[in-house]
This record gives C-alpha cells, sequence and structure tokens, in this order.
C-alpha cells in the first residue's frame, strides 16, 4: 500500500509526427519524459510551466484521455495505465476535469439542464426525478439561479459559465479534480470568485486537485505542493508556501523572479532567460535547461540531472546538477 | 523627463451601433499623455479601454463604431477633424500600435522584411528599396532579434511568439513615431518571454523618448512599467492617478477590490482571496446613477440615481466616486 493517493511513475508520452511519402513515423514530440511524483488525498498540486512544457499532456495522461508511452498511472492503489475502456469509464466516476475555455467546453445546442444530466445519463445514475434534484443541488453548490436550468451558455459570462463546468465536474461526486487552466481565461474579480469556489468545494467535498497553470501566484495560492515543469521534465517539486522563498532550482529562481509585483514602489532585480523554450521535437542533451540556463556548466550539456532531495524535512525535489550551491537571489 | 502633453484626450465618447440598439463603449474619457511617459490603461474585458485606444486611431470598425464626441488633440491640433489621407499620415509616424495576438497582426503569407518595409513604404514613400531592406534589417537588429539578415527572410510561422511580438514592435517603431499605443502585449506571452518584451520596450523607450499607452488587465506589469494609470470600468474612468499614489492609497471601491482579488506570491497558500461579488453590468442597459453600484459595498442612496463625477484627490489624483471621502 502505497500512502498516496495518486501516484505516477516514470510517466512518458511521446507524440508521433508522421512524413514523407510513406508516411512513416519521422519524429517525435517528446511531451512528457519520465514524470514522477504522489498526491496525497485531499491535497492540491499545482503544475506550472510555460506553454508546450507538457503540463496539460499530463494531466490528460493521468485521466487516460492519452495512453501513456511508459510509466505507470496507481490511482487509489489501482494501476490504471492498462485499464479496458469499459473499466476506466467506471473509474473515471471518481476523476474528472475542468478545462480552460469554458466556452468551448460546453456544448452551446444544449441547455445548463442537459449538460449537468449527461454525467448521470452516461453512468446510468437515479430516475429522471432523482436527477433533476441533483442538478439543482449541484447549481446551488456553485452559487447558480435555478432558473438557469434553462438557459444555453450562451447567454451566461465567462465566470458564470465556468461555474457549469464546475459543476458538471463535480456532478458524480469524484474525488480528484483535473483543472486545466481554469482561470486563465478570466478577468482579475470573477479569477478571484472561482478560485475561492474550488477551495471551498474542495474542503466540503474532500477533492484532491491537480490544478495546471502558467500563473505562479495563482498556482501558488490554491496549492500545497507545486510541480514545476520544463519541457517535459519535473525541475522541481515543492512546497508552495516556500516557492518565493527557497526554489532552488534556476528555471524557478527565473519564473518567480519574472512575475510582475503588483507594487510600484519594489523594484526587485530580474532574472531575464535569454532566448525561447526549445522544441520539443529536438530537447536539448543533457539538462533541458541548459540552453537558456545562466550558471549553465559542462556536466550540464551532457548529464541530465536526478530529482534528489534537498530538505531535512519534508519533501523538496530539485533537478539540478548544482541545487544549493548557485545564487538565490531572491 | 520633459513635462510637456503631447497627446491630449478630451470627453470621448464612442458608440457601437449594434442590432439592439447604440451601446456607448466609451463615454466621457479624459486622459493626457506628456513626452516620454507611460500610462496605463487598465480594466476589465469590455471596460472600453481598447476601444480608447482605437478611437485614438480613428481605426473603428466601420460603419457600427463611431466617435459620437469629444476631441483628440495631438500638439493642439484635433485628430477627429482631419481628412482621411492626414490621418494616415499621423498613423505610423506620429502614434503607432502594437496588438495582443501577434500572429493574427502579422500577415501569414509575407515574409517578414516586406511587412516591416511595408511601414516604410507607406508612410515614408521617399525611401528607396534598397534603404528600406537595411533599415528592416536595422530594426530587428534594435529589437534583438539574432541573425536578422536571415530573418528578414522568413515568415512570421518560423518565429516563435516572443519573437512575433519584437516583430511587431519593430514594425510599429519602424517610423519613430512619438507615441506608441501597445494593446496588451505581453497576455498572450509566458512569464519568462513577458518579462523579455517590457525590458525590451523600456529600453527602447529610454532610448528614443517615446510616449506610451500600455492597455493591459495585469496590475502587476501596470505596476512595473507605467508612470500614470487609468483604471476604467463599464466605459467610463473610475480612477486616474500616478502609479505610486494608485497602488498605495486607492480611492475607488472598483480600484480597492482589484487590488485585494490578485493573489500576490508572498500570501500564505490556500487562504480565501477577497472578491468583487456579481459581475460587470450589460453597457446596454446600464443602472442609472454610478455604473459600479451592483458590486459596490459602500452603495448608498445617491450612488443609484446620481453619476459621480471625476474629481479631484489632490493635483494628480482622480476619482469618480461619490463617497470616496469616507471610504
Amino acid at each position: 500500500m502505497s500512502e498516496y493517493f495518486l501516484e505516477v511513475k516514470n510517466l512518458k508520452k511521446h507524440f508521433p509526427i508522421y512524413g514523407g511519402v510513406f508516411l512513416r513515423q519521422i519524429a517525435s514530440v517528446f511531451a512528457l519524459d519520465g514524470v514522477s511524483f504522489g498526491i496525497k488525498k485531499g491535497e492540491t498540486i499545482g503544475l506550472v510551466g510555460e506553454s508546450g512544457c507538457g503540463k496539460t499532456t499530463l494531466g490528460r495522461t493521468i485521466l487516460r484521455l492519452y495512453d501513456p508511452t511508459e510509466g505507470e498511472i496507481y490511482f487509489q492503489n489501482v494501476n490504471i495505465t492498462q485499464l479496458p475502456q469499459k473499466k476506466m469509464q467506471s473509474m473515471r466516476r471518481e476523476m474528472q476535469m475542468i478545462f480552460q475555455d469554458p466556452f468551448e467546453s460546453l456544448n452551446s445546442r444544449h441547455t445548463v439542464r442537459s449538460i449537468l444530466e449527461e454525467p448521470f445519463i452516461i453512468h446510468k445514475i437515479g430516475t429522471h426525478k432523482e436527477r433533476e434534484k441533483k442538478i439543482d443541488e449541484l447549481l446551488e453548490r456553485v452559487e447558480l439561479p435555478s432558473s438557469a436550468k434553462d438557459r444555453y451558455p450562451h447567454e451566461f459570462s465567462g465566470g458564470q459559465r465556468q461555474r457549469i463546468g464546475i459543476a458538471r465536474a463535480i456532478a458524480l461526486e469524484p474525488k480528484l479534480i483535473v483543472c486545466d487552466e481554469p482561470v486563465s481565461a478570466l478577468d482579475v474579480s470573477i479569477q478571484s470568485q472561482i478560485l475561492n469556489l474550488l477551495l471551498d468545494l474542495q474542503q466540503s467535498m474532500g477533492l484532491t486537485y491537480i490544478f495546471i497553470a502558467h500563473d505562479l501566484s495563482v498556482v501558488k495560492h490554491i496549492s500545497d505542493h507545486v510541480i514545476v515543469m520544463y519541457l517535459g521534465h519535473v525541475v522541481e517539486f515543492i512546497e508552495a508556501k516556500i516557492i518565493n522563498q527557497n526554489p532552488l532550482h534556476p528555471y524557478t529562481q527565473a519564473l518567480v523572479s519574472a512575475i510582475p509585483i503588483p507594487d510600484p514602489t519594489i523594484k526587485k532585480k530580474k532574472i531575464i532567460l535569454q532566448g525561447d523554450v526549445p522544441s520539443p521535437i529536438h530537447p536539448p542533451s543533457g539538462c533541458r535547461f541548459h540552453t537558456r540556463c545562466p550558471y549553465v556548466q559542462e556536466i550540464c550539456k551532457n548529464e541530465i540531472p536526478a530529482l534528489t532531495n534537498h530538505s531535512s524535512d519534508g519533501e523538496h525535489l530539485v533537478a539540478c546538477h548544482f541545487a544549493g550551491e548557485i545564487g538565490n537571489s531572491l | 523627463m520633459a513635462e510637456e502633453t503631447l497627446l491630449e484626450i478630451k470627453n470621448l465618447v464612442t458608440a457601437f451601433q449594434t442590432e439592439a440598439g447604440t451601446i456607448r463603449a466609451v463615454e466621457d474619457v479624459s486622459f493626457s499623455v506628456k513626452k516620454g511617459q507611460t500610462i496605463g490603461l487598465v480594466g476589465e474585458s469590455g471596460c472600453g479601454k481598447s476601444v480608447t485606444s482605437l478611437s485614438i486611431m480613428r481605426l473603428l470598425p466601420k460603419p457600427f463604431g463611431r466617435i459620437e464626441s469629444g476631441e483628440v488633440l495631438l500638439d493642439n491640433q484635433d485628430l477627429l477633424k482631419l481628412p482621411a489621407n492626414e490621418m494616415q499620415h499621423i498613423r505610423g509616424n506620429r502614434i503607432s500600435m502594437i496588438f495582443q495576438e501577434p500572429m493574427t497582426a502579422l500577415n501569414p503569407v509575407h515574409r517578414i522584411g516586406k511587412q516591416i518595409g511595408e511601414a516604410f513604404m507607406l508612410h515614408q514613400p521617399e525611401m528607396d528599396e534598397r534603404t528600406i531592406y537595411k533599415e528592416s534589417i536595422e530594426m530587428l537588429r534594435q529589437v534583438g532579434i539574432p541573425a536578422p539578415e536571415q530573418r528578414v527572410q522568413e515568415y512570421p510561422h518560423q518565429l516563435s511568439g516572443g519573437m512575433r511580438q519584437r516583430v511587431m514592435i519593430a514594425i510599429a517603431l519602424a517610423c519613430k513615431p512619438d507615441i506608441l499605443i501597445a494593446d496588451e502585449p505581453t497576455t498572450a506571452l509566458d512569464v519568462t518571454i513577458q518579462a523579455q518584451i517590457l525590458e525590451l520596450m523600456k529600453s527602447l523607450q529610454t532610448a528614443s523618448g517615446m510616449a506610451i499607452i500600455f492597455i493591459t488587465h495585469d496590475l502587476g506589469v501596470i505596476a512595473e512599467v507605467c508612470d500614470e494609470v487609468v483604471v476604467m470600468y463599464a466605459g467610463k474612468i473610475a480612477e486616474k492617478a500616478p502609479v505610486c499614489d494608485l497602488f498605495q492609497s486607492p480611492k475607488h471601491p472598483y480600484t480597492q477590490g482589484l487590488l485585494s482579488a490578485i493573489p500576490k506570491l508572498e500570501n500564505p497558500p490556500k487562504q480565501k482571496l477577497q472578491t468583487i461579488e456579481g459581475t460587470v453590468p450589460d453597457l446596454m442597459n446600464l443602472p442609472a446613477g454610478c455604473r459600479f453600484q451592483n458590486r459596490c459595498s459602500y452603495m448608498e442612496a445617491p450612488c443609484q440615481s446620481q453619476s459621480p463625477l471625476l474629481e479631484k484627490v489632490n493635483s494628480t489624483h482622480f476619482v469618480s466616486c461619490h463617497r470616496w471621502k469616507e471610504i
């Protein structure tokens, strides 16, 4: 028995690229390249990283929306990596997803009632009357009026639509929810409402979240632990509360320092990374970050650094040859 | 910094004709831009910040968008009264603009060099082809694109998001404008790339002394780059102040709400955020009186009937709220 509610071991997902005259596989996108971590029940893990770092792929592979190329996923100590589709479907009652764009993830031709009823129909739960009652409860939970039932998604604002998406995700009382950038399309004042709602639901329903976002301050706000990803690798696994004080990987340090602080009196020195994220089709050798790292040494170009613990109490894993030695100017 | 007013917007009202009737996306907006200054326009979606900038450039979608009244004075000359061909000369040479999504703003079927060259051809027709080519390469070098001699020959899809935004900046700055309007230039970019672009814009500003009107919804970016801030809500100015004043002593309940609603990196995790309840009112049926009343915790009887005017807090700080003295 593992202590983790969800455990991911050496997960890899490579997307093939076909080309040439015979459409043979000519290359692969290394979206996930050996990711391991564990979540305890009721915790939130934040996944951050720049576009193309594999955070969405990780979220989707955990739910088996993509089949992993290699590695294992344990959900409540059950290995779900090879589970057949039928069994996986009943498993999905317990694992749900909230999507980024509430404009595209809701069917615009369905009323809110049929959107929220669908999970019950798919999993053959309850009579029509019971479902109706459930839908009322769900709407109340996400603070929408019950008159919303007969309206269509386009009649709602972005924040309200995201609430409908959340209601659909919690309909079957899941245990794990993967939130894929649930607030990045929303305005600041609406974003805070949704974050508060997610925190409330976690407390009342005992949910475990995987929270994907590119905004480090949002991720820190909602998470217990944060995983920082770069080009399909985990570069740092860190407790959320110390991410701004003691990040050890140079990439995390740069991410933290690049966030604009809403206070004009603070003039911090920024670490400005040169260049762009390399392509995941031809990832750099050795440490993936070496092309942009200000502390790069010869060893970084040849050897992939392993994730090692750098904390006496609790877990703080860093994948850097020089973790702890390099300047923490924050 | 010279205290010379370059651009002045006075009582601008912009309306859109829709099937359901006329909506006023911008109402009674006034502010001025000084030489070398960066002014931030901040607000949520639909608050009228982009429409304000399109009105200044006279690029409103025709025939639906229309400037109803007001003045846009550039060196005391009203741009709204200029004939179209003279306005064309102002765009690019005096005021130019960069947009949020660099992929949609660049033409995918033309090489980068041609697109930069186009700015020269349109706005400085006296230049010959060879100079244009040389200048284009020079512009790419200035915005920090490596190997500009090769990049001019490439197409937009061959560049990354950050590089494309650099190209957009190069096009906008090609004719050395006095004012640059940047409409959410970093919203589509990752934080580390955003940091690069903001740094680039600052250094170009120091070198050329241009003024920047920076439109964004990100208060963090505002705090970092702006000298003065205009906070807009539902088409009107809620508050206008120098950046330090605004962040240290915000007077309008909306500004206060916005500032406390941002998750801050130094706060401990898993805490409840303060929120502004409700949503922005529909511009089609605005309430009488203050537009923020339905979300404001300080709402009183006069807020429901009278529109608050922009009142003076001190010589540089203005707020549009009936009760700013008490809250």
